[in-house]
C-alpha cells in the first residue's frame, strides 16, 4: 500500500520539522512563561471536576487563531492578539507539563477543503516570517501528544480545543499523518508513534 | 408487508420526539406497511410528514378518556396492528393502562421500574459510573451540603423529564417550586453534573433479548443540549455483553436510549436509560443499521435484516417545510401575552395534566433537621423568651464552635494562623471567644481596627483587609499591624510611600476563572508585570503576602481547593516574577461551619510549602463558620391562612430585616410545642415575614400543623454571622 505519508508531506520543511519553540529573552519571558501556567491551574478546576487530563480550554477562548511572525518569544506571544497552532502547543505542552502530566510536540498532517487554502494563504502571506502551513491540498498543524498510559497517548488540539478521535472518515480537516517527538512507542488507538517518525492515520494508510 | 404501525409522539421541533425518526426507518425498512402517527397536540408538526398513512389526533391528556384510549389501543392491537411508544410519560401510562401485548413494543411495568430516575437500578449491570445524587426529600441540610461538596455543580432532576443546572440555593429553591408545580409531585432529585462528552447507545430489544445496538457520539448539539450531528458506531464489546445481560435480566421490549457521558479522563458515565428508541434513530438507520426495523421484524417473526452498516456513519439535520395535511390546519395562536408564541414542546399544553395519572408508589416524607447536642441545650432557653423577635445566643454552641478550632501542629514548620473576621459577628461574646482560642483578629475597616484594640487585641495582631480599609478617615491609621493587604495596585502603591511600619504587606489577588469584584486582577499580562513592578519596590525589609478569599459556602469545596492551590500557584509566580519572597498566604473565609473542620487546609499548607519556600504562614479568616449556628430566632405567628382548612401560610413577627440572608442558605426551623422543640421538616406551609416586602418569605416551604394557632412560636437556627451583623432596621417606625 502507498504511503499517504509520502504523498502528502507537501513540503521539505514540513518532513523535518520539530514542535516549535519559542524565543525567551530573560526575566521577561520567565515572567510570561510563569503567567501561562498560572493562568493554567486557575482555568484548570481540577478538584471541581476531578478530572486528571483535563486540557487547557481556555487557551482557544484567550487567543484568536492567526499568523504568528516568526521567531517569537514568551513575552511577545502572551501579549499578541492571534497565535498560530505552534504557539498554542507550545502554551498547552507548558500547562499539560506543569500539572505533572507528560506531554510532547506532534505534528499532523491533515486534508483540508480547498476553497478554503487561497483564504489561508493570502492571510500568512501578509505576515512575514510566519510558518508556511499550507499545502495545495493538505496542510501542516501541531498538536500535543499526551501520555495517559504506559504505553497510551491522546492527542489534543490546543487551538481547536479538541481531543482528536485516533480514526476519523476521510476528507476535509481529517488528519492524514502524524509525527511525534515521544521518548517511546506510544499507541494512539490502533496507530503506533514512533519518535520522529511519520505515521500514516488516514483510512488504507500503511 | 402491509402491517399497520401506530407510532407516538410526533413533535418535531428542536427537542423532538423520536416518533418521526422511527416512522422513517420504517418506511424504509417497510415501504407498504400502514404507518399511523399519533399525537396529543395539534401543533405537533410530525403529524403533517408524509411518511405517514394516516394519522390519530388525540386529546391533550388532561381531556383524554383514559379507559376509551386503553381500549382503542387495545383493540388496534388485537387486529394485529403494532404499537412504538416514543414518549417516556406515555410508556410510563400504557404499563398501567394495558396488560403486555406482543404487538406493543414497549416495555413492561417490570422492566420500567429498574429504569427508572434518579438512580435506575439496571445501572448495577452495567459497566457504568454513576453521578452521585441525593433526593430532594433529605432535609435541606443536606442537600444545601451535597451542593457544597460537589461544588454547586448539579443539576435538578425532574421525575421523567427535565434537568435544569442550579449555582446557588435561591435557584435551588426556585427550580424545585417550579419544578414541583409541573411534575405535581415531590419526587425530585439533585444530581452532580459530569463533565463530559454526550453519547448514547441506542438498542432494540423483544422479551429481553437484544436485537441490535448502536453507539452513537454526538458532533453538535443544539442550545439546550439535543443531538443535532452525530457519530454512529458499534457498540464498545466490553459494553455490549453488559446491556445484552441487563436487557435479559429486566425482560425489556421496545425501544431503549442509555444516555451516557464520557468524560475528558475517559471514564463512561450513566446519565439516563430512557425507555423508547431516540430522537435520532434515523441517523442510526443512514448508517445501514435500522433498529426500529429490526425490531418490528423480530416481533413479527420474520428473519434479521441487513446489519452491515453503510458508508454514512456520521449524519446531522436539517431544517425543512413540509406542506400541512388538509385536514389537520395548524392550530391558531391564543392571544398574545408576554412571552413566545406557540411554544409547547412535545407534549403540548398537557405535560402537567399527564404526569399526575402515573401514580407515584410513595410520596416522600421530608427529612426534619437536626441540631447539636449543645444547640439541643441552648435552644431550651427559647420556651422561656417573652418578648418576639428575639435572636438568643447559643452560648454552649458557640464555645463548642470555637473550642474545635484547633491550629494543630506547624505543617513543614508553618503555622496555620486563624484571624477573627469581625465583619462577620462583631459582639462582644464573640470577641471574647476569640481571643481566647488564640486567634488574631481580621478587620476591614479603621472602626473594626478600634474595635479590635479595644477588645484587646494589639496592633500586632490585626490583619487589615477590604476595599475600603482606611474608612473613615477621621479614624486613626493605627500603625505596626501585623498584616495588610491592598485591593489594588494603587493602594499598594500609596502604602509603600505612606512610611508606615506594619509587618506585612501584601495584596488580594483576583483569581482568573472566578468572577469577583474584589482584588488585583492578573489575567493580563499587562496586569500582572504591573503588579510585579510594584511588588519589587517595596521595601526589602518587609515582608509581602498574597491574600485570595472565595467563600467555600458559595462556591463549594472543591471550588475553594482550586482557587487556593491556584492562589498559590499565582504567588509562585510573583515571587519568581520580583524576587520578592512570599512571607504569607492568607486564605480568607466565608466557610459554612459544616465544611470548616472537613476543608483540607493542611493539604494547602503543604502544597504552598512545596511552591513558596519563603513561606513562614499561612492566614485562615474564619467568621461565619464559627458564628452562623450560634444563633436562633425565636418568632411568634402573627397570622394564620387556610385554603379548604387546611393551614397553607403563616405570618411571623420576623422578617428579611433581621434575617437578611433568609433566602440564601437554607436555616432549620423548629416549632415550640409544650415548651419542647419540634423539628420542621419541609411541607406545604409557607412562612411569610411581618413586613411589607414582597421577598419577605423566610420559608417556601414547612410542615407545620393545622392546629397552628397566632401566638404560637417558631425557631429559626443558624440566625448567627451575616443575619445578625448586616440585619437592619425596617418597618419600626424609625432608624437604628
Amino acid at each position: 500500500m502507498r504511503s499517504v505519508v509520502a504523498d502528502t508531506l507537501e513540503r521539505k520543511e514540513w518532513r523535518q520539522a520539530s514542535g516549535s519553540a519559542l524565543a525567551h529573552h530573560g526575566p521577561c519571558c520567565d515572567r510570561a512563561r510563569a503567567w501561562v501556567i498560572a493562568m493554567g491551574r486557575s482555568y484548570d478546576f481540577a478538584s471541581t471536576d476531578g478530572l486528571a487530563f483535563a486540557a487547557p480550554r481556555w487557551l482557544t477562548r484567550r487567543w484568536a487563531w492567526g499568523p504568528t511572525r516568526w521567531p517569537i518569544a514568551w513575552c511577545e506571544a502572551i501579549k499578541a492578539e492571534a497565535i498560530d497552532c505552534g504557539v498554542f502547543a507550545v502554551f498547552a505542552l507548558e500547562i499539560f507539563r506543569a500539572k505533572g502530566i507528560e506531554a510532547y510536540p506532534g505534528q499532523l498532517v491533515r486534508s483540508c477543503a480547498e476553497e478554503r487554502i487561497a483564504h489561508w494563504r493570502r492571510k500568512w502571506a501578509a505576515m512575514p516570517g510566519a510558518f508556511n502551513w499550507i499545502g495545495t491540498r493538505v496542510v501542516y498543524h501541531e498538536v500535543c501528544v499526551v501520555r495517559v498510559g504506559p504505553g497510551e497517548a491522546w492527542v489534543y488540539d490546543p487551538t481547536e480545543g479538541i481531543w482528536l478521535e485516533p480514526q476519523v472518515p476521510r476528507g476535509h480537516n481529517a488528519h492524514l499523518a502524524i509525527r511525534a517527538e515521544i521518548p517511546v512507542a506510544l499507541r494512539w488507538g490502533a496507530h503506533v508513534l514512533v519518535n520522529g517518525q511519520w505515521t500514516d492515520t488516514a483510512p488504507g494508510g500503511s | 408487508m402491509r402491517e399497520t404501525v401506530f407510532i407516538s409522539g410526533l413533535y418535531s421541533g428542536p427537542s423532538p420526539s423520536a416518533g418521526l425518526g422511527v416512522a422513517r426507518s420504517l418506511r424504509a425498512g417497510f415501504p407498504s406497511a400502514h404507518l399511523v402517527g399519533v399525537d396529543y397536540w395539534a401543533g405537533s408538526s410530525g403529524l403533517h410528514h408524509e411518511v405517514f398513512n394516516t394519522t390519530w389526533l388525540k386529546p391533550p391528556w388532561d381531556l383524554i378518556e383514559e379507559e376509551l384510549y386503553a381500549k382503542e389501543i387495545q383493540a388496534e392491537l388485537d387486529r394485529g396492528a403494532l404499537w412504538i411508544p416514543t414518549l417516556d410519560l406515555e410508556v410510563a401510562w400504557l404499563t398501567r393502562a394495558l396488560p403486555s401485548h406482543p404487538l406493543l413494543l414497549a416495555p413492561s411495568k417490570h422492566a420500567l421500574a429498574p429504569s427508572r430516575k434518579p438512580r435506575p437500578s439496571v445501572a448495577e449491570l452495567l459497566p457504568l459510573e454513576i453521578a452521585p445524587s441525593l433526593d430532594l426529600s433529605a432535609s435541606d441540610e443536606a442537600i444545601y451540603a451535597f451542593c457544597r461538596a460537589h461544588s454547586w455543580r448539579v443539576w435538578i432532576k425532574g421525575p421523567y423529564h427535565e434537568a435544569v443546572a442550579v449555582a446557588d440555593w435561591r435557584q435551588l429553591e426556585h427550580v424545585r417550586a417550579s419544578m414541583k408545580d409541573r411534575w405535581r409531585t415531590d419526587h425530585l432529585s439533585v444530581q452532580v453534573h459530569v463533565r463530559g462528552y454526550e453519547e448514547a447507545v441506542s438498542l432494540a430489544a423483544l422479551d429481553g433479548r437484544l436485537v441490535d445496538a448502536l453507539y452513537m457520539r454526538k458532533r453538535i448539539t443544539t442550545p439546550d443540549g439535543k443531538t443535532w450531528a452525530g457519530h454512529v458506531g458499534e457498540v464498545p464489546t466490553d459494553l455490549l455483553g453488559p446491556i445484552e445481560a441487563a436487557v435479559r435480566a429486566i425482560g425489556w421490549t421496545g425501544g431503549a436510549e442509555i444516555e451516557l457521558l464520557r468524560d475528558v479522563d475517559g471514564r463512561l458515565w450513566l446519565l439516563e436509560w430512557n425507555p423508547r428508541f431516540p430522537a435520532w434513530i434515523h441517523g442510526a438507520t443512514l448508517a445501514g443499521r435500522n433498529l426500529p426495523a429490526a425490531l418490528v421484524r423480530r416481533a413479527l417473526g420474520l428473519p434479521d435484516g441487513s446489519r452491515a452498516r453503510s458508508k454514512h456513519a456520521e449524519f446531522t439535520r436539517v431544517v425543512i417545510e413540509v406542506p400541512v395535511r388538509p385536514n389537520l390546519p395548524l392550530p391558531l395562536p391564543a392571544e398574545p401575552e408576554h412571552g413566545l408564541l406557540g411554544v409547547n414542546g412535545k407534549y403540548g399544553v398537557s405535560l402537567a395534566a399527564i404526569a399526575p395519572k402515573l401514580e407515584w408508589s410513595d410520596t416522600p416524607s421530608f427529612a426534619p433537621p437536626t441540631l447539636s447536642p449543645e444547640t439541643e441545650v441552648d435552644l431550651r432557653a427559647a420556651a422561656g423568651v417573652v418578648e418576639t423577635p428575639h435572636r438568643l445566643f447559643l452560648r454552649r454552641t458557640a464555645e463548642a464552635a470555637f473550642a474545635r478550632l484547633e491550629a494543630g501542629s506547624p505543617v513543614e514548620g508553618i503555622a496555620l494562623r486563624f484571624a477573627y473576621s469581625l465583619k462577620t459577628s462583631p459582639d462582644a461574646e464573640y470577641l471574647m471567644l476569640a481571643r481566647q482560642a488564640g486567634m488574631l483578629a481580621e478587620c476591614i475597616s479603621l472602626l473594626e481596627v478600634r474595635r479590635a484594640l479595644e477588645a484587646g487585641w494589639g496592633p500586632e495582631s490585626i490583619v487589615l483587609n477590604g476595599p475600603g480599609k482606611w474608612w473613615p478617615a477621621t479614624e486613626r491609621a493605627v500603625d505596626g499591624l501585623r498584616a495588610i493587604f491592598c485591593d489594588s495596585v494603587e493602594e499598594l502603591e500609596r502604602l509603600a510611600d505612606s512610611g508606615r511600619s506594619d509587618r506585612l504587606w501584601g495584596v488580594r489577588l483576583q483569581i482568573p476563572g472566578f468572577r469577583s469584584r474584589f482584588g488585583v486582577p492578573v489575567d493580563e499580562p499587562a496586569a500582572f508585570e504591573r503588579l510585579c513592578a510594584v511588588v519589587a519596590t517595596l521595601p526589602a525589609d518587609r515582608d509581602f503576602g498574597i491574600h485570595v478569599h472565595m467563600a467555600s459556602a458559595m462556591i463549594g469545596v472543591g471550588h475553594w481547593r482550586d482557587v487556593a492551590e491556584s492562589s498559590v500557584v499565582w504567588a509562585a509566580a510573583i515571587e519568581g516574577a520580583t524576587g520578592r519572597r512570599v512571607r504569607a498566604l492568607d486564605l480568607g473565609g466565608g466557610y459554612h461551619p459544616d465544611d470548616f473542620a472537613r476543608l483540607p487546609f493542611r493539604d494547602i499548607v503543604r502544597f504552598a510549602r512545596e511552591n513558596l519556600p519563603g513561606l513562614a504562614a499561612v492566614y485562615v479568616e474564619p467568621g461565619r463558620a464559627l458564628t452562623q449556628s450560634t444563633m436562633a430566632m425565636v418568632t411568634s405567628v402573627l397570622d394564620v391562612r387556610r385554603h379548604d382548612g387546611t393551614l397553607r401560610e403563616v405570618v411571623v413577627d420576623t422578617c428579611i430585616a433581621e434575617l437578611p440572608l433568609a433566602a440564601v442558605y437554607p436555616h432549620r426551623f423548629f416549632r415550640i410545642a409544650n415548651g419542647r422543640m419540634a423539628p420542621a421538616a419541609r411541607g406545604p406551609v409557607r412562612v411569610l415575614g411581618r413586613i411589607c416586602m414582597e421577598d419577605d418569605v423566610l420559608s417556601t416551604g414547612l410542615d407545620l400543623p393545622d392546629t397552628l394557632r397566632i401566638g404560637d412560636r417558631l425557631v429559626v437556627c443558624d440566625a448567627g454571622a451575616y443575619e445578625r451583623s448586616m440585619s437592619y432596621a425596617f418597618g419600626r417606625g424609625g432608624y437604628p
